[in-house]
């Protein structure tokens, strides 16, 4: 295994790879567990005031989500998660105790305190003096919580600026602010944070969704009586939004740290991630899925690609991915033209590039009684439809326009 | 190796993630294969989707009979025979996926009967294309079935559909054909049989005990006011080979032992059973169930020639039954009246004219014997043709000869299942289904000066 360490926020951490605060950085236990799998750091469920007030905690917290697909007694294939567990069902005390437990434990892996406030200062700055007293490395201000019926306070630039500055007011700590998918430009809002004098931002939090209706109990889930609440959405189907967002933090603040988040799921996840300008990279939703043990598949990943790319450190590899994505496509060189070739010794004769292509894109591809789809060059735009249906791979690939025997493969 | 609903349970919960590996081709060759006519690429696509309840819907109104299809269906010869992910490593397995789409579909009785009520129309194949029929009100008149095994069920289901009042004449106590006297209760529950029946003969009048030739004729269903008849007799005579010895009191057909009427399962240590199809298979698997220590199967043709389905023969040999190629009987031995073996003879596989190979018995030196107190036919079943013979219906090729779509050479008769060539359950209930629409058709067009148009 090569040496995955990383710096960030002053801290040397033994790899990129965070907890992200959710449920499965509960307790201080939790915290050491984590540690002992491997992870690099953690960054703690979000403490907040109101764990002190009485209040029993919700019952379901989780509904799976499927991208598409009705049957909710499947239990599989959730490509998302939808939770409304926004609070710990411990004291506030409490909770600081078992993160400082684990972070005596263990003082060489890095404890981000994840504190989340109404807008007031004493509260801010009550939490992070509480935070600085239980030894955390930093804090982590959570302006995004989906939980909230307006706006969370990550839209607003001027609000998130007077948030650090209470918080800098009160600790020396070091303070990332996390910031939503679901303000108008992420990449701005970073910048105005990073001038409010934020060390660091983390984005991005779950996305406000609806969790989806059981047709069988007709009620929405999570259902809790016979209703539910908006609930934060996570897991892979969010990555996309989550590193598009990341990207615009990267581009918008070159050389800032950032600290990537949303729906990571394997090792190539968190490699996009730091291609795409974060130093870190926090997993929540798929821990919660299979466990602490994911962390060894994300370090043999990075450590393959290290090994494979030349780069000296993980550190080399952040941001530089971003210089490849234009903001528009107005940017793109129209000298790449392609025509899709379809391999007939592989094709298997199902017939679905041909369905695509006649009510999706083009209707270039035939396929008669003879069963064998054949694409009509003149017709063909290169768009590629066919080749994400194809079910074998290899069988479509993309030959240049103006010169069929240059095939060309991974593009899309 | 019991395949019992509760284990199908389990399989019924991995046939959702079966479902999903279905490419959905765009020529669906699954559904093309289907001898009853489901649309298999839709009700797959429904599971996929997960709306298990549709699916269901799907399957039954192309196919009654689509619950028991789901486990006694020779799919690998059938839908999944052309099916597509084949190349990709395996075809997808279909009938799994059926009895998993009825099983589920059904759990939630309110969205199951919605979806069978709002299924549209019924569709039928003629001559190659899709003709879709609406349901119809009651009172379209009477119509008989003869015959209450799969596609009696099936002919009298559809005729219910389209309105008429429907009379099944069994000529055994029960319904159920070969699905209660003929699969055994290892492969096919019963309970399971049971409850299909009652639900597909919920608004049919039911005469068992009622034997064509013997209590009835086609003339006199017709002079009861019937404006139609199915037959659906099925074959219900079991073959047996006449060789020397075959009177003895150990030698049995196997629907006496199938059926359990006149063979208590006792007395028996070593059998023979004398055939290579999944009759064979059952015979020989039910033996081993009720006691008999030592079973082997007998078949005259090598090993491509077996007609079990290569399941059925696993399960055979994993149970222990031993299976004698190339052997056709010449003489069952016996001592004091019982049977102590039989003698056979060997035969090697010879090019037929043809183009085919069949076995051709080779010389003395090689015959043999295997020791065994009892033997059993396994060796197919045919018509009983006398039954027929007062009423009029010609007979050609040991089935009821058909003119064109299921007609029987007297107007107003239609047959289907095994009595007019089927083999299987689905070809049964296929074949019931086209018979009824047909006998529909006729009807239809035929007009006899009824009054009430049908469209």
């Amino acid at each position: 295994m090569r040496d995955l360490s990383i710096e960030f926020l002053g801290f040397r951490c033994k790899n990129p790879f965070f907890l992200a605060a959710s449920p499965v950085a509960r307790t201080g236990d939790m915290v050491c567990r984590a540690y002992q799998a491997g992870w690099g750091g953690v960054v703690t469920k979000s403490i907040s005031l109101d764990q002190d007030l009485p209040d029993h905690g919700l019952s379901p917290r989780f509904v799976g989500v499927r991208s598409g697909g009705a049957d909710h007694m499947l239990q599989r294939n959730y490509t998302g998660m939808g939770n409304i567990d926004f609070r710990i069902d411990m004291s506030v005390q409490e909770t600081f105790d078992g993160f400082a437990w684990a972070k005596r434990q263990f003082p060489d892996h890095m404890l981000i305190i994840s504190i989340k406030c109404r807008y007031q200062r004493e509260d801010w700055q009550e939490m992070a003096r509480r935070c600085e007293v239980a030894g955390a490395d930093a804090i982590e201000a959570c302006l995004s919580c989906p939980d909230s019926s307006g706006l969370p306070v990550c839209c607003n630039p001027e609000a998130v600026c007077r948030v650090i500055g209470w918080i800098k007011e009160a600790t020396v700590l070091p303070v990332m602010v996390k910031l939503g998918g679901i303000c108008d430009s992420i990449g701005a809002i970073a910048q105005a944070a990073f001038g409010g004098g934020a060390d660091a931002v983390s984005g991005i939090n779950t996305l406000k969704a609806v969790g989806g209706w059981n047709p069988v109990t007709r009620h929405m889930m999570p259902t809790v009586g016979n209703e539910t609440a908006v609930v934060g959405l996570s897991g892979g189907m969010i990555k996309p939004t989550a590193q598009y967002c990341v990207y615009e933090m990267a581009r918008r603040n070159p050389g800032r740290p950032i600290s990537g988040i949303g729906g990571v799921t394997c090792g190539i996840d968190a490699l996009e991630y730091l291609l795409l300008g974060a130093s870190t990279v926090q997993v929540a939703t798929q821990v919660m899925l299979e466990g602490y043990g994911v962390v060894e598949d994300l370090q043999l990943t990075l450590s393959n690609y290290l090994e494979e790319s030349g780069a000296a450190d993980a550190a080399e590899l952040v941001g530089t991915a971003v210089g490849q994505v234009q903001p528009s496509t107005e940017a793109l060189s129209r000298e790449q033209q392609l025509r899709a070739v379809i391999d007939q010794n592989r094709c298997i004769r199902c017939g679905r590039c041909y369905v695509s292509c006649r009510d999706g894109a083009y209707q270039a591809i035939r396929f008669g009684p003879d069963r064998v789809p054949q694409v009509d060059r003149a017709l063909c735009a290169g768009c590629g439809l066919c080749r994400i249906v194809c079910p074998v791979p290899g069988a479509i690939r993309y030959a240049d326009a103006a010169d069929e025997t240059r095939l060309r493969d991974g593009l899309n | 190796m019991m395949r019992t609903e509760e284990q199908y349970a389990a399989r019924v919960a991995g046939g959702i993630r079966e479902a999903e590996r279905c490419l959905q081709c765009h020529d669906a060759p699954c559904t093309k294969g289907c001898p009853a006519g489901v649309d298999v690429k839709r009700f797959v696509g429904l599971l996929q989707k997960g709306d298990c309840a549709a699916a269901a819907a799907a399957i039954e109104r192309d196919n009654p009979l689509g619950l028991i299809c789901g486990y006694v269906c020779p799919s690998a010869e059938t839908c999944q025979k052309n099916c597509v992910s084949a190349a990709l490593g395996r075809p997808i397995d279909i009938r799994a996926l059926q009895a998993c789409a009825i099983t589920r579909g059904r759990m939630h009785p309110a969205s199951y009967q919605a979806a069978a009520a709002c299924g549209g129309e019924l569709r039928f194949l003629r001559e190659g294309a899709v003709e879709m029929v609406s349901y119809l009100p009651d009172g379209q008149g009477a119509v008989a079935v003869v015959g209450g095994g799969p596609a009696g069920l099936s002919a009298a289901w559809y005729l219910k559909q389209f309105g008429y009042q429907v009379s099944i004449y069994e000529a055994s106590d029960r319904l159920g054909g070969r699905l209660t006297g003929g699969i055994p209760a290892f492969r096919l529950s019963p309970e399971l049989v049971q409850g299909e029946i009652h639900r597909l003969t919920e608004d049919i009048a039911v005469h068992t005990g009622v034997r064509l030739g013997r209590d009835l004729t086609v003339r006199k269903l017709f002079q009861r006011g019937y404006r139609g008849v199915i037959l659906a007799l099925g074959k219900m005579r079991c073959r047996a080979l006449p060789i020397e010895g075959a009177e003895a009191v150990d030698v049995y057909t196997a629907d006496q032992i199938l059926t359990g009427s006149d063979w208590c399962g006792e007395g028996h240590e070593r059998a023979v059973v004398i055939g290579g199809g999944n009759v064979a298979m059952d015979t020989a698997r039910v033996l081993l169930r009720r006691g008999v220590g030592q079973v082997t199967i007998c078949y005259r043709g090598g090993s491509l020639q077996v007609k079990a389905l290569p399941e059925e023969r696993e399960e055979a040999f994993q149970e222990g039954i031993a299976l004698q190629l190339c052997a056709v009987p010449l003489a069952v031995q016996q001592e004091n009246g019982r049977v102590t073996g039989v003698r056979f003879r060997r035969t090697a596989p010879e090019r037929t004219p043809a183009g085919g190979t069949a076995p051709a018995p080779l010389r003395e030196t090689y015959d043999f014997t295997v020791p065994a107190d009892m033997l059993v036919f396994a060796v197919g079943y045919a018509l009983k043709e006398a039954d027929l013979l007062e009423s009029g219906i010609a007979i050609s090729g040991g089935q009821i000869a058909i003119k064109e779509r299921y007609r029987a050479d007297v107007a107003g008769v239609f047959a289907a299942g095994d009595a007019a060539g089927g083999r299987t359950v689905v070809e049964a209930a296929g074949g019931g289904k086209a018979a009824a629409y047909a006998l529909h058709t006729y009807l239809r067009e035929e007009g006899r000066g009824y009054e009430r148009s049908v469209h």
